[in-house]
């Protein structure tokens, strides 16, 4: 297609300030992640803002309705559940080294065992010992972050609410914005693009808050009847690492399975805690991911593992939730470029 | 892609002069406070003649205007669309390729003339032909995005909408299936001896 001058010129414009608005994000975290966390609420709310204006409510009112809804249904849980989990912490904290001291005896019987059994010596005395200790540390690292995260929590709860109250009020005005500076050669693209995206980001939001509810609230009842300490804790745990795919369910089982030990040793509480984190992941992976998630997503699960690799070694933990859709918008713009590049036009 | 319907359209203002002097009253104040508002225009198209003000406003919202410059194109052949367009001012060429290879059929549409209905129906839709504008031209376009949002937020605006498009079409199937006649009419006279 030859393009006008002034065409191309609107078109190098539009591209270079909605890649300098996302360089924008990535550098300022503090900033990205209140705006990223309330773009994705906003994709769950933003249907019920039409809902209510058919009840002849006008636009400004079914907001704030809306907006009024959010605020009890995060703030309420928040401040009920914040003081629970950093008591859960706290105590965990200061359990951890009963469970080094517990692994450590677990060690030497086992070294010991083998020792009289098979006559192997250890000669890396220390070696396992340092192991334990660096784990033991980096657990105290995060578990003492958990505060501080919290914290972040209580902050985000005064600005997340404010952009998702512009992002529901002004997102007409702002799409109009973006779509009227779009170039006319590009705008059914970028259009069909715009919505493909948010219409898989806002289902993918969706599959993954059930699939991480449902992994959450097994765990948590199973830990409950299983009488294991901490039992909010590790299912809110099990819950968030089930963000991350694949990775994430083995991540959420090891402190729970770790606390275990130290609290039951080998005995038949310490397996139920096992087969609870098995037959969750199962049902998960078997019925839940299958029916929900992948078939949102459609992606390879190699470009899945890498792109979650690639996410945690360039955004760290962020980078491994936000990965998924990532590769899915990367995905939508390689398609389009295919389909111009390397489609065969019979003039 | 021309407007078939849009013939009628003409006589819309003699139309009006029939209504009753209230319901006339009633069309002219809530749509808008502009003379050439989208609402108005599209009370102007036969092909939504079943759409209330009201309604016509909310379609309105949904519609996206778009400024085309002299010669400018609005989608090539083969392009994957998605927008159905309706001519609000200016003149737009489109070519279609014609089956026997002896020359492009070419239509010149102008205002209150439509092209690209087949975009909002179609999965994947690849344009039929190639759309440029002959003159400067303020195009008003519909895009499946808005059809999806349109159909979940006024189910019933939606269904009058899909049933204009439907119109479209069927008129378009049997002036086809019109021309097919003819045309097997003219192969049977040319075969018999």
């Amino acid at each position: 297609m030859n393009l006008p001058k002034r065409e191309h010129l609107k078109i190098i414009f539009f591209i270079t300030l909605f890649l300098g608005m996302i360089a924008a994000l990535f550098s300022l975290p503090r900033l990205a992640i209140p705006i990223g966390v309330a773009y994705i609420v906003y994709l769950v709310f933003r249907p019920l803002v039409p809902f209510l204006m058919k009840f002849k409510l006008n636009r400004n009112t079914s907001v704030t309705v809306v907006f009024g809804m959010f605020l009890f249904l995060s703030i309420f849980p928040v401040i009920k559940v914040v003081p629970t989990i950093t008591q859960e912490a706290e105590r965990l904290r200061s359990f951890l080294p009963r469970v080094e001291t517990y692994l450590k005896e677990g060690y030497k019987d086992v070294k010991s065992q083998i020792e009289v059994k098979f006559g192997l010596k250890f000669e890396q005395e220390e070696f396992p010992i340092e192991v334990l200790k660096m784990g033991t540390n980096t657990s105290k690292v995060v578990l003492m972050s958990i505060p501080k995260y919290l914290g972040n929590l209580l902050e985000w709860t005064l600005v997340i609410p404010f952009f998702l109250f512009f992002m529901l009020k002004d997102d007409a005005q702002f799409r109009r914005f973006i779509l009227g500076i779009t170039p006319n050669s590009i705008f059914e693209r970028f259009y069909n693009l715009h919505h493909q995206f948010n219409k898989n980001l806002g289902d993918y939001i969706f599959a993954k808050f059930i699939e991480a509810s449902i992994i959450g609230v097994i765990i948590t009842s199973g830990l409950l009847i299983i009488d294991l300490n901490f039992a909010f804790l590790f299912g809110l745990i099990a819950a968030i690492t089930n963000i991350i795919p694949y990775v994430g369910p083995l991540l959420g089982a090891i402190p729970a399975i770790v606390v275990a030990y130290a609290e039951f040793e080998f005995t038949s509480s310490f397996w139920a805690v096992g087969v609870l984190f098995f037959v969750a992941n199962t049902i998960d992976l078997a019925i839940v991911f299958p029916l929900l998630v992948s078939k949102i997503v459609n992606l390879h699960p190699v470009v899945v593992v890498v792109s979650v690799i690639l996410g945690s070694q360039l955004f760290g933990l962020i980078g491994m939730i936000v990965s998924i859709p990532a590769a899915v918008a990367v995905k939508l713009i390689l398609q389009e470029l295919i389909s111009e590049l390397y489609e065969t036009r019979d003039y | 892609m021309s407007s078939f319907e849009s013939k009628g359209s003409k006589n819309i203002d003699a139309e009006k002069m029939r209504i009753p002097m209230l319901k006339y009253l009633w069309q002219a104040g809530p749509l808008s406070r502009s003379k050439y508002s989208i609402p108005k225009f599209f009370r102007q198209l036969e092909i939504l003649r079943h759409f209330s003000d009201w309604e016509l406003k909310i379609l309105s919202s949904f519609m996206h205007k778009r400024s085309f410059k002299q010669n400018e194109v609005i989608f090539d052949k083969d392009d994957i669309g998605i927008g159905f367009y309706f001519i609000y001012s200016g003149k737009v060429e489109v070519i279609e390729d014609s089956l026997n290879q002896s020359g492009n059929m070419v239509s010149i549409l102008d205002r209150f003339s439509f092209f690209g209905e087949e975009a909002l129906l179609q999965e994947n839709c690849l344009r039929s032909g190639k759309a440029t504008t002959l003159l400067p031209s303020e195009l008003i376009g519909i895009f499946k995005p808005d059809l999806f949002e349109l159909i979940k937020d006024y189910p019933v605006i939606a269904t009058k909408m899909l049933q204009a498009v439907s119109v479209i079409l069927a008129n378009k199937i049997q002036h086809l299936s019109f021309e097919v006649r003819e045309l097997k009419e003219k192969l049977a006279q040319y075969e018999s001896p």
